[in-house]
Formats: C-alpha cells, structure tokens, sequence
C-alpha cells in the first residue's frame, strides 16, 4: 500500500490512505432512521423495537441538528420504543413488543402505525412478523418493516418502509387506473433537510401542468388516503438518481404501472421546465394547458433573474469561480446540473456521500459526464469525511477561493481553504429550515438568494 | 487522554451484514489501527454497540492484541444500548477504565 504525500497550499503534507473500513463524520443514519419516512406521512406514527436510545438518536441526527425540523405529529418524542434491555436480548422482544404496540393503540390517535425494528430484534430473530399480524387481524392499522441498523443506511431503510406500506397495507388491486394521476417518489424526507418546501414545490409544479398528485409525504400529503390510491395513479415518477427505483419497480410488477424515471431534480427555468414537458409527454396530457402554465413561471422567474442580473454582472469584489459539491447523489446532481447551466460556475469537484448501490453508480457518473453541452465532469463515490476533506484539499480550484456546497462536516474545511460555504445536505446543523425549498422555479430563486448572500457577507 | 486542551477526535466504523454473520474482529483491529494512523492519539477508547454485543465479538481479547501491537492503551467501554435505559450508565462505563 504505497503512502503518497501531497501539499496544499498551506505547505502542510498530507499523507493520502487507501480506503478502508472507517468512517469519520458519517452522512446519513442507519437503517432505523427510515422512522422519519413514517413519521413523514401525515397521520402516520412509526413503533419501534429497538434499544433505548435509538429513535433519540436518529432523531437528534435527522431532524434537530439538520435544519432544527422537529418531529411534526408522529415523529421525536412521540414515537414509542420497547427501549429493549438484556431481558429482550436474552429471552426475545415478542412479549415486549406485544404490549407495546397494545398500549401504542390504546394511547395514541394514528391513521397507519408502522412497526420498524432495530439491530437487536433482527440479531436475536424477533418474529415481529407474527406479533404484528395478531394485531392486523383484528383490523388494526398496522404494518412492520424489518430495518436492522446493520442492513444498510437510512436510504435503504426508507425502501423497505414504503414496500412494507404497499404490500401490508395498500394491498391488492385490480380496478382501473387514472389518467393524469402521478405517484411521486423523491427526495428523503427529513435527512434532505428542504424536503418540506422542496415537495410542496414538485406538487405544485405537476398539478400546474394539470396532473393529479400523490406526493405521499410532507404537508400537502393527504396522508395515507393517498397510499391507498397508489394503484389506481396512471404512473410512478421516480424524481431522484436511484432512490425509488426499487419501489417503482415493485409496484410495476404488483399493480402493472408504468414509471418514468428522471435523475435530476430539477432547480431553475432551464430544467424545471424541462422536467415537466418530459412528464407531460410521457403522461400523454394537454400539452398546451401545459405550456401555458410554463410560460407564467419563467415570466416571473426572468424577470427576478433579469434583476438579479445587475448584481451578477456587475459585483467587482469577487464571486466564486469554481465549486465543490459534497452529499447525496440527488442534491448532489441537482445542485451540479443547475449550477453549471444556469449559473456558468465551473465544476471543481463532486463527491457522493449517500453510499448508493454499486448498480445505479454507472448511471449516475454518465450524468455528470453530459452535465451540460459543453462541460463533463467526474464524480466520485466516498462516505468517509477523512478522505473526502483530502480529495477538496488536492482539488485545483484556481487562484479564487471555492463555493462548497456540503454540509457542517465541512465548516472547518471551508475555513481552512479560505472558502465559502453552503450546507445544502444532511447534516445542515447552522440552518434553520422551516418551509425553504432549493427545487423547482421558486426554489431556485430562493438558493440563489443563499449562495450570494454567503458570498457577498464574507467579506463583512 | 490528557486533561485540560484535551484534543479527541472520533470515528466509526459501518458494521454491516457481513460482520454481523462473520464477526468483527478483523475490522475493528483495522479500525483501530487507521484511527492510529491517521490521529496518533496517546489513548484509544473503544465503545461496543447493541450489535457487536449480541454478536459477542471479544472486544477485550481483540484490544489487548492491539494494545501490544500500537504501545498505547487501547481500550473497551462496554456501552451496548440494551444494558441500560439510563443514558448516563454509558458515561459511568466510560470512566470505569480509569
């Protein structure tokens, strides 16, 4: 294992390690975190059996110090845990379990209540499968979802919550289906941080060009009446790099609906508009109520990009040149894509943090390498904090300082390389987020806003 | 661990399905060693999770071997989230080793 030794610009030596198993830093939750993506449906409550301190854990992590969301009405707090002690380890968590999902009914007011078990139910073979479905069938709303911390990250776990809810709970169909209704799978709520505004913002950019939405999470959810319709939408929109493939791919083989998948979530007219002709085309609806709805937005959205204009021309102290962008692969994309095309800032680096699975990587590099006509660019797969802040240190950003857009992990970074910084991902613990969106049209404007804001107040 | 400009750093290491059938002992010498590679720290404190405890890794027998390898302590703080509902019995196991 051959050590090099590179210099950044402080004459300081770093020596560069091959990978390894640590992590430092981490950038998403484990398995279990996947509560949020319950506790995200209006009406929801997720249980959990799992050991005490889990669930204060995840949420800490998800949904204080990242955006200081809160738990909204299912989530923090209120989630029940069987707080698992040696006694659950030693002669199984059934029992416990049992009376906590009895005592979850009596107290709580839940439409769906879903049952999501830690790593020590799914080391010691807890058959939560069978205590969960004494309570189903006595008609309780009621599903589980097996997500073991060590299964995976939070990704993965939020993939076998929104399976366990279509086939627990949404069950079987065989009616007809809606033209014109969209079931949308997208960012992950709670760990993307603008999920609220950013979903609020994708439902009403469909329903302008005239679909019916199912956006399943967030506040203009209708809850778990919309799980329910999910067989009945005329399709599944997969909005992110892979996340919702699975799902899509199950309810495709479970319900016969076709899905569109589209990696980039669209920030700004150019893709924004984009995105919704690709939807209406593959939806076959109105193409020119459509394109009047189009035409309104980027109107509006122009003409604050034609002021801010002034500013972008005209700022002579000094505006990033190069950026770096460092989190999941759907802000990541996002971020990279809207950046180069609408802004002209060149790409300096882009590393993925989100630890997606090997299949969907290829996919993803070939979209950074048509990122726009005229600019490829590369991007590289790391979880560990360690080596990430490496690669920034080595990367050329030209004699101005680089944007960074990441996350908390990468403040002292950003100080030390003399740079800006804009956390736009998990954990974003100097933002507080309540209804700010970064996606769509309005969304755009609003990042705009951030980004030369930073920039300009640096200099303060 | 020195007292007063105390300098600790953290890391981790992801515990997946396949050291949970195979067992841990393997990674956590490695994690051990990269945390010494990359802080030379003068101690090393190393905390057990629920599922490294019902795996029943030998986390005392595994530290000691690297203890002698690395010349600085390196030691457990059995902490595994089933022990207690008490969240400060994760500090007292901290401060036993002292």
């Amino acid at each position: 294992m051959a050590n090099t030794e590179i210099s950044n610009t402080k004459a300081k030596t770093f020596p560069i390690v091959q990978k390894t198993n640590s992590i430092q830093q981490i950038r998403y939750g484990c398995s279990i975190a996947a509560l949020h993506s319950a506790a995200a449906i209006p009406g929801v409550i997720p249980i959990t059996h799992c050991g005490p301190g889990c669930v204060d854990k995840q949420f800490m992590n998800l949904a204080f110090y990242n955006g200081f969301q809160g738990g909204g009405y299912g989530g923090g707090a209120v989630v029940p845990s069987t707080n698992a002690t040696e006694k659950e380890v030693i002669f199984g968590g059934a029992e416990r379990l049992r009376e906590l999902i009895a005592a979850s009914l009596k107290v709580l007011d839940a439409d769906l209540f879903v049952v999501l078990t830690g790593c020590i139910s799914d080391l010691v073979g807890d058959d939560v499968g069978s205590v969960v479905s004494e309570f189903q069938q006595q008609g309780a709303p009621i599903v589980f979802a097996e997500t073991g911390g060590f299964k995976g990250n939070n990704f993965i776990g939020h993939e076998l919550v929104t399976q366990a809810i279509i086939d627990q709970y949404v069950g079987d169909y065989n009616g007809p289906q809606e033209k014109g209704t969209v079931n949308v799978w997208s960012l992950l709520p709670y760990h993307n941080t603008f999920w609220r505004g950013d979903l609020t913002e994708i439902k009403r950019i469909l329903e302008g060009v005239g679909l019916k939405v199912n956006i399943l999470f967030g506040y203009e959810s209708e809850g778990i009446s919309e799980w329910k319709n999910i067989p009945k939408a005329q399709f599944n929109l997969v909005l992110s790099p892979w996340l919702g493939l699975q799902t899509a791919q199950h309810l495709a083989e479970k319900y016969g609906q076709p899905f569109l998948h589209i990696p980039v979530i669209p920030i700004g007219a150019q893709e924004t508009s984009a995105f919704l002709r690709k939807v209406v085309e593959f939806s076959g609806l109105d193409t020119a109520q459509a394109e009047r709805f189009i035409a309104q937005e980027e109107r509006s959205y122009y003409n604050y990009l034609e002021s801010f204009a002034d500013f972008y021309a005209e700022y002579w102290w000094g505006l990033p040149a190069k950026f770096a962008v460092v989190g999941d692969s759907a802000y990541n994309l996002a971020l990279t894509k809207f950046l180069v095309n609408q802004l002209g800032i060149i790409p300096g680096k882009q590393i993925i943090t989100e630890n997606p699975p090997e299949e969907y990587r290829e996919a993803i590099r070939q979209q950074y390498q048509t990122i726009a006509k005229d600019v490829s660019t590369d991007v590289e797969f790391e979880d560990d904090s360690y080596l990430i802040h490496q690669i920034i240190r080595q990367t050329k950003f030209g004699h101005k300082p680089p944007i960074i857009f990441g996350t908390t992990w990468e403040r002292d970074l950003a100080k030390e390389l003399k740079g800006a910084i804009v956390e736009v991902g998990f954990p974003a613990s100097y933002e507080v987020v309540i209804s700010r969106a970064y996606i769509g049209y309005r969304g755009a404007l609003t990042l705009l806003e951030k980004i030369y804001t930073t920039t300009v107040g640096a200099s303060a | 661990m020195t007292l007063g400009a105390a300098r600790t750093a953290i890391a981790g290491m992801a515990e997946g399905e396949d050291t949970t059938v195979f067992g841990g002992a393997e990674d956590l010498k490695q994690g051990v060693r990269e945390a010494f590679r990359r802080f030379s720290p003068k101690a090393i404190f190393v905390t057990s999770s629920c599922a490294s405890g019902i795996i029943g890794d030998d986390l005392k027998s595994i530290l000691a071997e690297v203890e002698k390898e690395l010349g600085i302590p390196v030691v457990p703080v059995f902490c595994e989230g089933f022990r207690s509902k008490v969240w400060a019995s994760g500090f007292d196991a901290a401060y036993m080793p002292f």
